[in-house]
């Protein structure tokens, strides 16, 4: 048994314990997936808040239906699942270009870590990441929750086939389309 | 050795790992000798770095504690209120279970070990010559009926027997024979 096993408290005792209504064990849940749900949510809707506002009702929604939680997959995957889903239909219910960010994109450029001022290289950083957030816009959400599930989460391909419940061919191809659409974006941007 | 067109499809599940290990190696001789399909393989990997450093996580600082608090709003199904209130009660009902199941098995235990030696005492108390239980007495004719002699446990009482037992309905006479 590892060290890290041993401090940790076992995840079946806590739904367990979160089921019969202890907050304090469904707590430890959230603390332990909290980052990865928000990067869920972020990967269908790349706008903060609504990403924070989703992870929430993220949790909010599993401790409702824990009771109708079977182990059959892992927690994990079933957290991730209601995430997505839930990002994936509020980005269906605002339309495709309600998260196009003017302010908001260009003040998140502007938080960028800045060690060189405003020299060539920040502002073509800069302008790589704008077109690449409008760009990711342009994706359907399915599409762009692959490939950012993929790149920044780091899920393996039955992962995301997991959460998004798509088979993993599917996961494949669109994963392909989504990174040759980037691709030429990013071509384009170093070439001006 | 796979053609550029099929590899292209190819490149990034390669990149993340997810290839069959045979097509792996296809893969990786071909871009190893093909460079238009190693550009391609690197410009996947830049859009990886671009895209990492593109979408960046939001602080979770007071995440947890604003999932809780939204969860406490929450109505609180009657089971699951109640359960609140019993479940403390519970234990200690528990307990006294236990405790009484415990006792009530210690008595039985005890009754079913003693009853043995305390009939055996009864029929070898010399003294007993006749005990009759009479309720009522039903002068209506009924006939005796009698039910048999319990012949004694021990070899040399064999021939006697210790009680004779008579019974109708109502009435019950068990008799014991004078013993010397």
């Amino acid at each position: 048994m590892s060290k890290e096993s041993r401090s940790e408290p076992d995840e079946s005792e806590l739904i367990r314990k979160a089921k019969r209504g202890d907050g304090e064990a469904f707590g430890v849940l959230v603390e332990r997936y909290q980052r990865r749900v928000i990067g869920v949510a972020l990967a269908v809707v790349h706008n903060q808040e609504d990403a924070l506002e989703l992870a929430q009702e993220t949790f909010v929604r599993a401790y409702e239906n824990l009771g109708s939680f079977e182990s059959r997959s892992s927690f994990s995957t079933w957290l991730y699942r209601i995430a997505a889903n839930l990002a994936i239909d509020l980005r269906r219910r605002e339309g495709r270009h309600s998260f196009v960010r003017g302010e908001e994109a260009e003040g998140e450029i502007d938080r960028l870590p800045s060690s060189i001022g405003d020299s060539f290289a920040e502002l073509s950083r800069s302008e790589l990441n704008r077109r690449l957030r409008a760009a990711l816009d342009e994706l359907t959400p399915e599409h762009r929750a692959v490939i950012l599930l993929r790149e920044v989460e780091g899920l393996s391909y039955d992962e995301i086939s997991d959460i998004l419940q798509c088979p993993r061919g599917t996961v494949m191809s669109r994963l392909h389309y989504a990174r040759d659409r980037l691709r030429t974006i990013l071509k384009s941007v170093e070439q001006g | 050795m796979p053609a550029c067109d099929q590899v292209k499809l190819l490149l990034g599940p390669f990149d993340d790992g997810e290839l069959e290990p045979h097509e792996m190696e296809d893969v990786a001789l071909h871009v190893v000798s093909c460079g238009a399909c190693k550009v391609a393989l690197d410009a996947y990997r830049s859009l990886g770095v671009a895209l990492r450093d593109c979408v960046r996580q939001p602080s979770v600082e007071g995440f947890t504690a604003a999932v809780l608090k939204r969860i406490e709003q929450l109505p609180q199904p009657l089971v699951m209120r109640w359960r609140h209130y019993l479940a403390p009660l519970a234990e200690h009902v528990g307990a006294s279970l236990s405790l009484v199941a415990a006792g009530a098995f210690a008595a039985l235990v005890t009754v079913w070990l003693v009853t043995p030696f305390a009939d055996r005492l009864v029929h070898r108390s010399p003294h007993l010559a006749q005990v009759a239980s009479e309720g009522k007495n039903d002068v209506g004719g009924r006939s005796e009926q009698t039910l048999g002699a319990i012949p004694s446990g021990s070899s040399d009482e064999s021939q006697s027997p210790m009680i004779a037992l008579s019974n109708d309905p109502t009435t019950t006479v068990i008799w014991l024979p004078n013993q010397p």
